[in-house]
């Protein structure tokens, strides 16, 4: 909200030193970069990280599908054992 | 800075073109714009340093990011630059929680009395009468009354502001002070 009010003692102009010390391209121009910098890309979304996850999900299975192979294997051989 | 003595050496509609493909170019439009924007801001917030500056660099990244909608209509650069600081403004006293006090003093108000009461003889009361008249118009119209007594701004430039012809700036400002004097009137 704002509000008139009377002051005959009030400051009229800024000083040129005033001016000096507030003209300053340099930060207008980085806020401005910094607002309208396009947002970081999600992870998912970079090519070597997709690979990279494709590849860990590859060995993971892999991995699984041996010790699953090896446990029937040797629960065939136990049950060879008792017949 | 960037090419700065070579910005130096453009002029205006030129920068202006640049700036549109290369927002690096705006720096010299912010260098001959700079202290008419901070100048205005700094008495429309009655010398509240701090604020005219952060409001002052809002005006200028707006209109870096408007830079490419910006029309030559044949107005200065710097009455588009002061309708963005006027906005910024406003936004400004309608979000505030605090009231933002504007100060006139005697003297600014001296020339709008004599348009209200038609006379060159004031006492205090008047001039107390007046800002009180003042704080009761819509913002639309204390905006004008700013612009012509406070800022002591022409008609043309009202109107290159507001984007309409001068009459029609003169018809705004008169209407308004034809209001203050019934208003002033009646009470």
């Amino acid at each position: 909200m704002k509000k008139y009010k009377l002051n005959n003692d009030k400051k009229k102009e800024p000083t040129p030193a005033q001016i000096k010390k507030y003209k300053d391209f340099s930060t207008v121009a980085h806020n401005y970069q910094r607002l309208t910098k396009r947002p970081k890309k999600p992870l998912y979304r970079d090519p070597k990280f997709f690979i990279l996850i494709i590849l860990l999900g590859l060995i993971f299975l892999l991995v699984f599908m041996e010790t699953e192979k090896e446990e029937a294997e040797v629960n065939n051989d136990k049950t060879e054992q008792r017949d | 800075m960037f090419r700065r003595k070579q910005l130096k050496n453009l002029s205006e509609s030129e920068l202006i073109k640049l700036a549109k493909k290369d927002t690096r170019y705006f720096e010299g439009l912010y260098e001959r714009n700079f202290e008419f924007v901070f100048r205005f801001l700094y008495k429309r917030l009655s010398g509240n340093e701090d604020l005219s500056n952060e409001l002052t660099q809002k005006t200028f990244i707006k209109a870096m990011g408007a830079i490419k909608r910006y029309e030559d209509r044949g107005y200065a650069f710097s009455t588009w630059l002061i309708r963005i600081a006027q906005n910024e403004a406003n936004m400004l006293f309608r979000s505030s929680k605090k009231t933002v006090v504007i100060e006139f003093s005697s003297s600014d108000v001296k020339p709008l009395l004599s348009e209200v009461y038609e006379s060159s003889e004031f006492k205090d009361e008047h001039y107390e009468l007046l800002i009180q008249l003042l704080n009761e118009l819509p913002d639309d119209q204390s905006d004008l009354v700013e612009l012509r007594f406070l800022h002591e701004m022409s008609f043309k430039k009202i109107a290159d502001i507001y984007n309409i012809t001068e009459a029609n700036a003169k018809m705004r400002v008169y209407r308004i002070i034809e209001k203050l004097r019934k208003i002033g009137a009646s009470s």
